[in-house]
């Protein structure tokens, strides 16, 4: 991916196109390693541009909205698992393409 | 241009001899707190911060001469104020300016720690690293070059091993020799985008002279284009109002200009662990890899997910459908026959009851556990191995190669299992509207009781071609489901999108006690759900196709099925029971198989259920019948749960009506063209 940024805006901007990204295939696009878009992730999520959608899975199941529909359900998740980005993300990422194509 | 050539006011702590204070820093659990121990001994003293309700850890650590005061701060991931204990670190690095600081860092995952070192390097004092957990990191097959790393850095670096006290007494050496000489202390700083580095001056210029003392003024520039609110609100105080204007009204204009200051700390990152750290690649990472090119494609992927679905159906025929056409000819058969015996002398409304109403109702039901256990370890297998996730990375792949996607598609998607969980999952849309429009179309999910309804009926109404039929069909629902999905974004969304990121884990081999964790809950799920619910409908059913006691054709059942009767002709549904079945899933889906088991009787004389009630039908009908099975309207348990998330009937008579008439037309349209063909 050609973008013109920096890796946290290329992410944003991956993002911005809706839908699912696997962690992999946004490390492809940006040419980066996929532990730093992990990295990156987690602290946009920090910041409020991406909020995580299983944060319940340390205490396992109970609460989780998304419980009965997760990929491991009953296990609590090890990992990243998934994170959406959020209406401040959406607002970041869509002002800053639109800077980008401006320029 | 650097943000921090000359950081601060320029002047880093005067080096000391004899005594100094070190500071030690580091992300939470990177085994910072077992490296102050391991110095300080029962040389420390457990407190809180003055005014705060963090812990605060101080001790003397004595080497060489030099009484080191060595004060253990809060984990933190970064110096933005997000909590008291970023608060609490920062403060004392600005304001305490301890002579040196040792960061600990974890080898293993170097991109998360690296943050906060680029942020430290931002600050005047001087820095030494300290390489945690390096063994871990081999394990992982992540090999750091610790030379590279501090050319790359331009700091001290060494490694340590802090559970086996390896390297520590060296760090600490770095660290006071650092303190005490400091001229020719080069670090490599992290830059931001040249095009902010005006904005950052012109903040630079506001600022100059106003803020506190102990504040480097580039850094305090630098923390309010990040939006630091700490930070902010210390600066609105010591400005005067003009300037204060003037300054809000620039950092509203760059609002994100901490995508920059971030992205160029990611930037330099991403160059020291290109510089400095290798990473051997597992058999795991490589056969995941070459999985994925076609698991992930959005052609490829679409045709696996289909493939994963056909074989689900065809191990399930292959094993469980014998094995459930024994249970329902010999075992019912003969419990039939030992019941009727028992009872011979007792009323005929028990002896009825407990024949036609238990055995053949929820007995017939409990036929069906061979297949929904194995349904449930296959898809169980499938979810561990971790192939499920990307069928939902797949499919939302496949509606965006098409222009089309929203955020209702993944709770829909997810809740495979059941239609109560894909409608909680909705809880993730923040848009009431949108919200309630999924909830509206999550029945459509075909959950595991309608497919094992439709793997109980498909082998004996098309015996042949089992697995096409099956698969065809679900392939229909995944396709109604994906168009539904697009309806909802383009009416609720307007056209809108949302976006996610997902970590699809590495293949693996399925967990034995995972797997079987999974298959037991499911199992327990159905039989406490037959042991109540579908136990009481089959009593209900059987008693309404008792009474008034004229016979199976007179009774009231036959009455409410034949009222029915115009609507089910148009897809060839001449017989009433078959009707009421369909009808009696409202309550669980199951009950269309305890309900068809009333109603036919099935013994072993007359063959299993299925295949009487497959002589009932044309092949045109019986297609048609598994269509509305699949699309019918939702379950009780669907109900009440749309019920709760909306709080409206409203909804839920919309949700009901709606595959009501979805359900219809396909079925009316999969007659005729059933027809049509043969």
């Amino acid at each position: 991916m050609n973008h013109s940024g920096n890796l946290v805006t290329g992410l944003l901007q991956v993002l911005d196109e809706g839908g699912i990204h696997s962690i992999a295939e946004i490390a492809r696009r940006l040419g980066a390693g996929e532990g730093l878009i992990v990295a990156i992730a987690e602290e946009l999520q920090r910041r409020g541009l991406l909020t995580p959608l299983n944060d319940n899975c340390g205490t396992g199941c109970r609460g989780c909205a998304m419980s009965g529909a997760c990929a491991a359900p009953g296990q609590a998740s090890s990992g990243f698992g998934m994170m959406a980005l959020t209406a401040k993300g959406r607002r970041w990422a869509q002002n800053r393409f639109v800077d980008t194509m401006g320029n | 241009m650097t943000y921090c050539h000359n950081p601060g006011d320029g002047s880093p702590p005067a080096a000391n001899t004899g005594e100094l204070s070190a500071a030690l820093i580091g992300q939470p659990n990177v085994g910072k707190s077992t490296i102050f121990n391991m110095l300080t001994g029962l040389n420390q003293h457990v407190g809180n911060w003055p005014g705060k309700t963090v812990e605060q850890k101080t001790g003397i650590y004595r080497q060489n001469g030099t009484s080191v005061n060595l004060v253990d701060l809060p984990g933190t991931y970064s110096l933005t104020a997000n909590s008291e204990e970023e608060r609490v670190a920062r403060d004392y690095l600005i304001v305490g300016r301890p002579d040196v600081v040792v960061a600990i860092v974890n080898a293993a995952s170097l991109e998360r720690n690296l943050y906060l070192v680029a942020e430290l390097l931002s600050l005047p004092q001087p820095l030494v690293l300290g390489l945690n957990m390096a063994d871990v990191a081999r394990q992982h097959g992540i090999l750091v070059d610790t030379p590279a790393l501090s050319a790359s850095l331009g700091l001290p670096v060494v490694e340590v091993v802090a559970t086996r006290n390896q390297g520590v007494r060296e760090l600490m050496d770095e660290a006071v020799h650092l303190a005490a000489n400091l001229d020719g202390w080069s670090p490599n700083r992290p830059t931001i985008r040249p095009e902010h580095g005006p904005v950052l001056a012109a903040v630079q210029a506001l600022i100059h002279g106003l803020t506190p003392s102990a504040y480097p003024e580039d850094w305090v520039a630098l923390k309010l284009l990040e939006g630091d609110s700490e930070i902010t609100a210390m600066v609105r105080q010591s400005l005067p109002p003009d300037a204060w204007d003037r300054l809000h009204s620039m950092l509203m204009q760059h609002e994100d200009a901490y995508l920059d200051i971030a992205g160029g700390r990611y930037e330099w990152i991403g160059r020291i662990m290109r510089a400095a750290v290798t990473r051997r690649r597992s058999g795991a990472v490589s056969l995941t890899e070459r999985l994925d090119k076609v698991a992930t494609h959005p052609i490829g992927g679409l045709v696996a997910l289909l493939a994963m679905f056909g074989l689900v159906f065809w191990v399930t025929y292959a094993i469980a459908t014998p094995i459930a056409s024994w249970l329902s000819s010999q075992v019912l058969g003969t419990l039939d026959t030992i019941a009727a015996s028992l009872l011979a002398g007792a009323p005929s409304w028990l002896s009825g009851l407990v024949t036609g109403g238990l055995i053949h109702g929820v007995g017939t039901v409990f036929t069906f556990l061979p297949i929904l256990i194995i349904f449930f370890a296959v898809l169980g297998i499938l979810e561990d191995v971790g192939y499920l996730a990307r069928g939902a990375y797949v499919m939302d792949r496949f509606m965006h190669l098409m222009g089309l996607h929203g955020k209702s598609f993944l709770p829909l998607f997810l809740g495979f299992g059941c239609n109560v969980p894909a409608v909680l999952g909705a809880r993730i849309i923040e848009d009431r509207r949108a919200r309630y429009l999924t909830i509206l179309l999550a029945p459509l999910v075909p959950c595991t009781a309608r497919l094992a309804v439709l793997a109980f009926l498909t082998p004996a109404f098309f015996p042949e071609q089992a697995a096409l039929v099956s698969f065809s069909l679900v392939a229909l629902n995944l396709l109604l489901l994906a168009a539904a999905g697009v309806l909802v974004n383009r009416l609720a969304f307007h056209g809108d999108h949302s976006a996610f990121i997902m970590e699809l884990p590495l293949y693996h081999i399925p967990n034995p006690r995972t797997v079987g964790l999974y298959v037991w809950n499911n199992t327990v799920g159905f039989v406490r759900k037959a042991g109540s619910l579908i136990l009481i409908a089959s009593m209900a059913v059987w008693a309404l196709s008792t009474l008034p006691g004229r016979g199976l054709n007179q009774s009231l059942l036959a009455g409410m099925g034949r009222a029915l009767e115009p609507v089910g002709r148009s897809m060839g549904l001449s017989d009433w029971r078959m009707i009421v079945a369909l009808l009696a899933s409202f309550f669980a889906k199951e009950n269309t198989i305890a309900t068809l088991g009333i109603l036919y009787g099935a013994s072993a004389t007359s063959g299993t259920l299925a295949q009487q009630v497959a002589i009932a039908l044309t092949p045109a009908s019986r297609l048609a019948y598994l269509v509305v099975l699949l699309l019918f309207i939702p379950c009780l348990a669907t109900v009440a749960t749309i019920r709760q998330e909306t709080g409206s009937w409203r909804w839920v008579t919309a949700s009901v009506l709606l595959l009501l008439v979805i359900c219809l037309a396909a079925g009316v349209l999969v007659y005729q063209a059933g027809l049509a063909v043969s």
